[in-house]
């Protein structure tokens, strides 16, 4: 009787560790990390570039006595200065500046108008009016 | 007739901000219990101990009425609520208060009044209208404003006294903005890279696979638009600092203007060109272009000053070192028409390029950036590129790598063998994530970016 009872341990014992689930393994078909920059498959669409254009449009207003030009200064957040030019608070501006793909936002001066303005996609849409706090 | 400075309140609170006007806790109501004349007038918020006011612009010698209508919205606290009116004196920097003015009643609080002070100055001031009180519901109103004297901010200098708008060259840009104030074809810097350099690095294989450490040429550029008071380009001064060379080839490096035909060209200095491998027109670009093309140099190993052995400069700690080259080029620029803007001249139409070994068709490159007339198209879709000229697909290999690696600020270069992902850890990342993550991957020095004995 004796070894037939240690034929069921055995056997319990094989039927555990065959139940047990299998360890996690690494999916197959993942792509694996490169190693070296001829390993890279890129994007078809990546452009490699590391900055971008942004395009800004200004809507102007109309200065019914003040025909000066006012100098429109864009720059980055260090105060590097991205474009400087003048133009009449009446023009429409469309401008087209290089900035870095990290850059999230330029700011803007406009005579007392100054605005923090976000790239988002890379078109700003903006005034060169001054923003006035809501009043209650 | 006396001159006058107005604010009508019949159009945007910004506008008149604008012209210099200020407002501190006002508005404009269109409300008609309150409006006072026409279709808007000025509104305080609910008063209470701050001030609520009208800032005038700077006017010069006024010399007549202070004119004004005002009432207030109510009653509420009305007897403790004035109206003052403050003469600012720009010269002396003083506030003169003898024209402060006006109580209400609960009878009379919102009954349309007309407020007039004479005034005879000589000099610069500014008239502020200011509404105080104790807290309450009631608004002050106020409409019609007419000042004597004439106009004499300056919007376009943070609305200062024009007298402070010196422009010394009458270009019409005031000296405190115009970067040449004694040269009235000149106004403006516009460092299309933000006063940075932008490093460029190529593999001069092409189209042949490279080793990928992307110094057989490294340089950095800055372009400079020199633009006058009307937008237009008079000059452009790049400045190039040819920084490495991890070749034996003698390559030259040139650069096209993609949206500028060489007619537009007047001049071009700077250049240093011996060999040569371009031809050129008498105003400096190169001949048979469509658009400019303006050769620095032609062959980088001279231009450095390097005639030794071996097979590179600056590319090794131990090896041949040479202190970068710098060339200025300056071009000119005809206004003829409507001559050149910052929109014809940006940094994405600015095409550099290098000339391998000498070979005139064996044009190199950033990705996707057009070859120039004299290319050898051939060349395109041999050996490792996998360019395809109808869909403007350039200067790619197959697993859509470049051969030309530019960084927007000037940047370390990998020493020589030193595949270019072992200095920069991040750049796959940045690559894997189609420039999603990590687009500071040049310019993060942290450690985990950045593997410093890898780099030269």
């Amino acid at each position: 009787m004796k070894p037939l009872f240690h034929f069921i341990i055995l056997l319990c014992l094989v039927a555990c560790i065959a139940c047990q689930p299998e360890p996690p393994s690494a999916p197959t078909g993942t792509t694996q990390r490169p190693t070296s920059f001829d390993n890279i498959s890129a994007s078809n669409t990546f452009d490699w570039s590391t900055s971008r254009e942004v395009i800004l449009h200004f809507s102007g207003f109309n200065a019914n006595f003040v025909d000066q030009k006012t100098v429109l200064i864009l720059s980055d957040p260090n105060q590097n200065t991205l474009y400087k030019g003048a133009h009449p608070s009446g023009e429409e501006i469309n401008l087209h500046i290089q900035v870095p793909t990290s850059l999230e936002f330029i700011n803007m001066e406009y005579g007392i108008t100054k605005r923090k303005l976000s790239i988002g996609d890379g078109t700003i849409v903006s005034s060169l009016l001054p923003s006035l706090p809501i009043v209650p | 007739m006396a001159q006058t400075t107005t604010l009508s309140m019949e159009g945007r609170r910004e506008i008149d901000a604008a012209h210099c006007w200020e407002f501190q806790s006002v508005a404009y109501t269109s409300t008609s219990s309150e409006v006072i004349s026409g279709n808007q007038s000025a509104r305080t918020a609910p008063i209470n101990a701050n001030f609520h006011s009208i800032k005038s612009p700077w006017i010069i010698n006024p010399n007549g009425a202070i004119q004004f209508k005002h009432r207030l919205s109510g009653k509420e606290q009305a007897a403790k609520i004035k109206l003052y009116v403050i003469v600012y004196d720009y010269t002396n920097n003083q506030y003169d208060t003898n024209y402060s003015y006006s109580s209400y009643t609960a009878a009379n609080a919102t009954q349309i009044v007309t407020g007039s002070f004479n005034i005879k100055r000589v000099g610069i001031y500014k008239i502020i209208f200011s509404f105080t009180g104790i807290p309450s519901s009631t608004r002050g109103i106020l409409d019609e404003i007419s000042l004597p004297g004439a106009y004499y901010s300056n919007p376009s200098n943070a609305c200062l006294p024009q007298n402070l708008s010196t422009d010394t060259d009458g270009d019409g840009i005031m000296d405190k903005h115009d970067e040449y104030p004694n040269d009235p074809a000149l106004a403006f810097n516009n460092y299309l890279n933000g006063h940075n350099y932008t490093t460029l690095m190529f593999e001069d294989l092409w189209p042949g696979k490279g080793d990928y450490d992307f110094n057989d040429l490294v340089l950095d550029y800055q372009v400079n638009c020199l633009s006058n008071a009307k937008g237009q380009i008079t000059r452009a001064e790049i400045s190039i600092v040819l920084r490495a060379i991890g070749a034996s080839y003698k390559n030259g490096f040139a650069f096209q203007l993609d949206k500028i035909e060489p007619s537009k060209v007047l001049s071009v200095t700077g250049q240093k060109l011996s060999t040569g491998l371009f031809q050129l027109d008498g105003n400096g670009t190169e001949s048979g272009q469509t658009f400019a093309v303006i050769p620095v140099f032609d062959d980088a190993l001279k231009t450095i000053g390097f005639s030794g052995a071996g097979t590179g400069v600056n590319i090794e700690r131990n090896g041949s070192s040479i202190a970068y080259d710098t060339s200025t080029i300056v071009v000119e620029f005809s206004l003829n028409n409507t001559g050149i803007t910052l929109n014809d001249f940006t940094l994405a139409s600015f095409n550099p390029f290098i000339v391998i070994n000498q070979k005139r068709g064996r044009e190199l490159h950033k990705l996707n950036y057009a070859p120039t007339n004299l290319m050898n198209q051939s060349l395109f879709g041999s050996e490792y590129d996998n360019s395809n000229i109808s869909t403007g697909t350039y200067y790619k290999s197959k697993n859509n790598l470049p051969w030309v690696i530019e960084t927007f600020s000037s940047s370390p270069y990998m020493l020589e063998k030193k595949d270019i992902t072992s200095g920069y850890s991040k750049l796959i990342d940045w690559v894997l994530s189609s420039g999603g993550s990590y687009s500071d991957w040049y310019i993060n020095s942290g450690a985990s970016y950045r593997n410093s004995s890898a780099l030269y």
